[in-house]
């Protein structure tokens, strides 16, 4: 045996692209991947018949298609229609190259169809069986493939992880600890919830560790724990491009199949009109009949044999530059040098047709060679003490390296819309959690359509311009659904009907692999569950409560609400944030929150009073989910603008205590920020209900200065309500 | 005088109408209203403000938590400030379909990492705290010159205020969000959007949460190689990193 390991993986993904309509264009999506690469993979797996430590990752969406009777018998007719199509050609007459390659076809859609319904056409079947033989190793992706690090909630995350963990268990019967990140994309944080969930091991591109703190001893010929304690495999760059890519890989050959030439372009429409889409498109059959050829739009006709011939010289290839490397690094011990290489799926049979059988091929050369193939489970049981623990900072293999093809100027319009969605879920599990179980199906049924508007598929197909239309549409329809579903929730408009059309539009994922759990917060939990009903609550807007109380208005706010309180009053204070006291305190029925400032550090006081009225409006927008104003009560000049418009925005009577006026403190002054103050202040005579005003001044005194209405009275004695209604008796005795 | 009002509203009038004819303030009209709805077993349905001219959005309304319950019966024929609750994501455009909302009435601003020089940033201010800083500053908002500021704050807390670098920028009118660059890699930076004010001082209305661009080139020995190693070794009751994805509460305010 060589020292050092090689580990592949195979990661298959499609958006869940199923149908009720006939003839979407996107579900041929599913044909493709079924024809050309996973039956074909199967195939290798069958013909090999030995535990090759591949490890198979399928997305839940893939897995949900693939045990769908509707996709299932629908792929039988393609078939079908295939092998009419390719009966046709051959009594056509075509060139003997043509016909070579149509009997190869006609062969090989024979097998397609044969190994398809051998497995009654659930080809989950045949993976989890030969899984259970040992001859490969399974892993899943989460929910819908969406994009870690644009989440907004670490409950988003756990939801599509835990369901996509939960939906793959229920199809094969285990629950696995490994799992593919999608676009392996790693974002600080995601490692905690995956290790939570379960998870021990992910994998990621190599300039994840290369660029880790601190660099890992090791490089990229080994895997790391992240903090939270994830195995995270790098992608090994050099061996991996030897395989993907189309400019120095083995690919680009030009006797492997040209996939952009499709018998469907090369035909007259009468003639293949027949197999095409009703409304006049041509699509690819999946009968290419020509060759790579070279830099070169003249292609020649595929041949086979020469196919075959080159798989064979690119295994061994392959073989040996693993050797090399596998021998270069061959001092590497704790662990030993490993070679990652993950791979989508997809690639290997629909975009390099060979693919499948250059892996069958490498298979033999390897152990041929004596180079050890293991898993990433495998291998950590192995050499789990052996790991470095490292922080890696937001990455993912797509181009350049991080998120470009997640966020970019065509697809960020979606952003703001998913990220609603997660804060809507978290609201609407807090407030509706087990009133009903038709409740609950409910807000399961808003996941599903969430999880499947976050799908990155979406993203990345509006990045790449390709079926842009669709994915946009496809954004579109799951946001419309779960905004129409979310308003039948709110109105009380549910039923079970309902409930089973939103399903049908897309039956992905089983009820049981919905937690709605997932969304809930401990502190939500305690506010909706736990927390009580209050009465109806005064809101108090004061620049000045408790702490160094510095004139009479402090003492009068201090006063008051204890005065109200003391009538059975439930009474919310807003008041600046002071250091050395805290943000929030309780005592009884008085809630005080000492309201911080978005940035402390302004110069000028109309804009330390402007961005504090903005904070105590911010923090009103919050509390106003949970408490019901019936009344606001500010204090002094420089609460009343928040005070004002929150009135305006409850609907709620406005009252205020002025003991001091800016021309009553200043007689004398002037200037723009006098006349700003004087200005703010006459707005508050203008619209509150009731001004109470300092009993050291009189309503003439104020009337020369301002103009004032009969709302304007002198402060009443503490034990008599402002508000106007009868004190609540308390506690008389 | 509540008997009145119900009255009144019953033959059809405005809140807005029922305050001119009783000579009240209309605050007070709205709460008799909503106390004698809410008394005679009818949930106190959100309520909307009047509507602006520039959208129908429903306005920030106090609201007491609706659960499904018996459906309301419409106590008069024109609750013009009644709207059913619905979802925010539920809007129509001009030919009737539902669309994407064009904003949520919010205050919230998030950043999500692009590159390690290069954040994409969006944000919305709700017409309250729009209508609060024009009252304030005596202009109407669409007049408060808009800005962006990048503070870099590597190693601190940007609590306490202090940032190492901060940038300010000028922003167009009605942007809502911004793909900011170029920025440095392996940075902590929070984004503020604001305005500018008479005196030309920057105030911020909006935060994002702290965010850590991606390193860029191999780290050596970096800042993270210590707090990494004291949780490892359990040092620490709470990891010294900075984790994307918190957990949200919706009622994180509500204590």
């Amino acid at each position: 045996m060589k020292p050092g390991y090689f580990s592949l993986v195979l990661h298959a993904h499609l958006p869940y692209v199923r149908h009720e309509e006939k003839h979407r264009l996107e579900e041929r999506w599913v044909y493709e991947a079924i024809s050309e690469t996973y039956i074909p993979i199967l195939w290798q797996v069958d013909r090999l018949q030995k535990p090759l430590h591949w490890t198979v990752s399928i997305s839940p969406p893939v897995v949900e298609m693939l045990a769908d009777p509707l996709v299932q018998d629908r792929y039988v007719e393609h078939l079908d229609e295939m092998l009419e199509l390719i009966e046709i050609e051959l009594a056509e007459g075509r060139s003997e190259q043509e016909v070579e390659t149509l009997h190869f076809y006609r062969g090989r859609y024979n097998d397609l169809k044969t190994t398809f319904l051998h497995w009654e056409k659930n080809l989950n079947h045949a993976f989890r069986t030969y899984r259970e033989q040992g001859f490969i190793d399974m892993v899943t992706c989460t929910a819908t493939h969406g994009f870690n690090p644009h989440l907004f909630t670490e409950q988003a995350a756990r939801a599509e992880i835990r369901t996509g963990l939960n939906c793959f268990e229920r199809h094969y019967g285990f629950r696995p600890t490994g799992i593919w990140l999608p676009e392996c994309a790693y974002t600080p944080g995601v490692d905690r919830i995956l290790y939570e969930e379960g998870v021990r091991y992910t994998f990621v591109d190599e300039h994840a560790l290369l660029d880790a703190d601190p660099t890992p001893d090791k490089g990229i010929g080994a895997p790391v724990y992240s903090p939270h304690g994830v195995a995270l495999f790098p992608r090994d760059q050099i061996i991996s491009g030897k395989i993907w890519s189309s400019m120095i890989g083995y690919p680009g050959h030009p006797d492997y199949r040209e996939f952009y030439r499709d018998l469907a372009y090369d035909r007259d429409w009468a003639y293949i009109e027949k197999f095409m889409h009703p409304e006049g498109i041509r699509f690819d059959t999946g009968l290419k009949m020509h060759r790579i050829t070279g830099d070169t739009d003249e292609k020649d006709y595929y041949v086979r044999a020469w196919a075959e011939h080159q798989i064979d010289n690119h295994a061994l290839d392959f073989a040996q530059t693993l050797e090399g490397h596998l021998e270069a690094h061959g001092g590497q011990m704790f662990p030993p040098f490993l070679v990652t290489a993950p791979f989508d799926a997809e690639l290997f049979g629909h975009w390099w047709f060979e693919g499948p059988e250059f892996l069958g091929k490498v298979a033999e050369r390897l152990e041929e060679f004596g180079i050890e193939t293991i898993t990433p489970a495998l291998f950590l049981e192995r050499h789990f003490q052996d790991l470095e623990t490292v922080h890696v900072s937001m990455n993912t293999w797509g181009r350049k390296g991080y998120g470009d093809v997640w966020i970019n100027e065509r697809n960020e319009w979606m952003l703001r819309h998913l990220h609603m969605m997660e804060t809507q879920l978290v609201k609407d599990v807090a407030d509706y959690r087990h009133k009903s179980p038709l409740v609950d199906r409910t807000l399961i049924q808003l996941i599903r359509h969430y999880v499947l508007a976050v799908s990155s598929d979406w993203a990345f197909i509006l990045d790449g311009q390709t079926t842009a239309q669709y994915a946009a549409e496809r954004f579109r329809e799951h946001t419309r659904l779960f905004a129409e579903l979310e308003t039948a929730l709110y109105q009380d408009k549910l039923s079970d009907e309902l409930l089973a059309e939103h399903y049908r539009a897309y039956p992905f994922l089983d009820d049981v692999d919905i937690d709605i759990d997932t969304f809930l917060s401990p502190h939500d939990y305690y506010v909706t569950t736990e927390r009580g009903q209050e009465d109806e609550a005064i809101l108090v807007l004061t620049p000045e409560y408790t702490g160094n109380v510095v004139g009479d208005l402090g003492r009068r706010v201090i006063d008051e609400v204890e005065a109200r309180a003391a009538d059975g009053e439930t009474v919310y204070v807003l008041t600046p944030f002071k250091e050395g006291l805290p943000e929030y305190e309780r005592h009884n029925r008085v809630h005080v929150y000492r309201v911080r400032l978005t940035s402390p550090f302004l110069e000028h006081v109309m804009n330390q009073v402007a961005a504090q009225n903005v904070a105590y409006v911010k923090l009103a927008h919050e509390l106003v989910s949970k408490v019901t104003f019936k009344a606001i009560h500010q204090f002094d000049w420089m609460t009343i603008t928040a005070a004002r418009s929150l009135a305006k925005a409850l609907q709620v009577p406005l009252y205020s205590t002025m003991l001091s006026f800016e021309t009553t403190r200043n007689p004398h002054g002037h200037g723009g920020l006098f006349d700003a103050i004087h200005r703010i202040e006459s707005s508050i005579l203008a619209e509150a209900d009731t001004v109470f005003i300092c009993e050291q001044l009189s309503t003439e005194e104020v009337g020369m200065r301002y103009p004032i209405g009969d709302n304007v009275k002198t402060c009443l004695p503490l034990d008599a309500s402002p508000y106007g209604q009868k004190r609540l008796k308390k506690n008389t005795k | 005088m509540e008997e009145k009002i119900v009255s009144l509203k019953q033959q059809g009038l405005t809140l807005k109408q029922i305050a001119e004819q009783l000579d009240m303030p209309i605050g007070k009209v709205q709460y008799a209203w909503r106390k004698w709805r809410s008394q005679h077993g009818e949930p106190a349905k959100p309520v909307a403000a009047p509507k602006r001219k520039t959208e129908g959005k429903k306005a920030m309304t106090s609201k007491s938590k609706q659960v499904p319950a018996s459906s309301v019966k419409q106590v008069a024929s024109t609750l013009q400030h009644e709207e059913p609750a619905q979802s925010p994501l539920l809007d129509k455009g001009p030919e009737g379909f539902w669309k994407l909302p064009d904003r949520y009435d919010q205050d919230l601003m998030h950043a999500v990492v692009q590159s390690p020089n290069a954040v994409y940033v969006f944000w919305e201010v709700s017409d309250s705290v729009k209508e609060t800083l024009s009252m304030q500053f005596m202009r109407p908002w669409e007049d408060l010159p808009k800005a962006f500021r990048i503070l870099d704050i590597t190693l601190l807390d940007y609590a306490s205020g202090h940032a190492n670098r901060a940038y300010t920028f000028e922003l167009p009118e009605m942007t809502n969000s911004w793909f900011v660059r170029p920025l440095d890699p392996n940075t902590t930076y929070v984004f503020e959007f604001g305005i500018r004010t008479m005196e030309g001082e920057f105030l911020p209305l909006l935060a994002t949460s702290p965010i850590d661009t991606p390193r860029a080139e191999p780290a050596g020995h970096g800042r993270f190689a210590e707090p990494v190693r004291r949780w490892q070794y359990g040092k620490v009751e709470a990891p010294e990193l900075l984790d994307t994805l918190p957990k949200y509460s919706a009622y994180r305010f509500v204590r």
